[in-house]
């Protein structure tokens, strides 16, 4: 039997806070290229990267959740097979831009009905 | 062919490695053409300005016949990279957008020592991971839009402030001096 197992949708569902974070992360590994360059001159800076990322609501907080603040979670999907199995009028688009001042994240939620 | 995913880390950077590629190769072909037109090797192994040098007749006025002009050859030496306008191309400012598609989330585990306390040891975090391939930025027709767009705007560097001075030092450095005593 194949050890393989199908990764169903909630497996692939990201908290909003690790999203961003893992945005930010891939453009501090990425500016790390520039860096490096600059010891042999000066060089290029990034000034901004702006990130929009459609999103579906995939759950909010989970019963398992050790903290209260976890329990509040919103979880996202922002993969495309999953994407592609919901309704277009549920998706949503999120801004990051990072800047060399600091990172803002707008967002325009369609659909998104949290409970209260 | 269908395109590998790639971490997001990596689909940032390879365009950012490619322009920093490019600035290297603009900038190296500016220091070549510099070294090449502007200078050459003597055949007692000196290096020296190339120089280009003709003779022309100078008309310089007479003082003993006003109106009148005296022709003067004169020999002029001019450096030859004061001739042309070197081509030093610099990128100054650059802005990619691509799309791309995420495919895969992943929890990835990582050990790294907590922030500040790098003797502390290390703790497992868990770091989500994005794979995703590229994608064009409008989706054909019944395909769906791509899930991320990405714009990344570089600008070029000034010189810091240390190397700013240390410039200055060295171009002040700059001298000239009698190759052989006047005769």
């Amino acid at each position: 039997m194949s050890s393989v197992r199908r990764r169903g949708r909630s497996d692939r569902a990201i908290a909003l806070p690790d999203l961003v974070r893992s945005l930010s992360d891939a453009v501090s590994s990425a500016r790390r290229v520039l860096d490096g360059a600059k010891a042999a001159r000066p060089g290029l800076a990034l000034d901004e990267v702006r990130f929009v990322v459609r999103f579906a609501l995939a759950e909010v907080g989970s019963s398992g959740a050790a903290t209260r603040a976890k329990a509040r979670q919103v979880h996202v999907l922002v993969d495309a097979p999953s994407l592609s199995e919901i309704a277009p009028h549920l998706i949503s688009e999120m801004e990051v831009r990072i800047t060399r001042a600091g990172t803002t994240v707008t967002s325009q939620l369609a659909g998104l009905n949290l409970p209260e | 062919m269908a395109l590998k995913p790639l971490a997001l880390d990596q689909l940032v950077g390879a365009p950012l490695r490619a322009l920093v590629l490019g600035d290297g190769v603009a900038t190296r072909a500016a220091a070549d053409y510099v070294s090449e037109v502007g200078f050459e090797t003597t055949a007692d192994r000196k290096t020296a300005v190339r120089e280009v040098e003709f003779e022309y007749i100078h008309p310089v006025p007479d003082p003993a016949n006003p109106g009148a002009v005296i022709e003067t050859p004169t020999r002029v030496r001019v450096p030859l990279l004061t001739l042309f306008p070197v081509p030093n191309l610099r990128i100054s400012e650059a802005t990619i957008t691509f799309a791309a598609n995420v495919v895969d989330v992943k929890s990835a585990r990582i050990k790294r020592p907590p922030a500040g306390l790098a003797h502390a040891g290390t703790t497992a975090l868990a770091v989500p991971e994005l794979s995703a391939v590229y994608a064009p930025a409008v989706a054909a027709a019944g395909q769906p839009a791509p899930t991320m767009s990405v714009t990344i705007k570089v600008v070029k560097e000034a010189n810091s402030e240390g190397m700013a001075r240390v410039l200055d030092l060295l171009s002040d450095s700059i001298t000239s001096t009698p190759s052989r005593k006047p005769k």
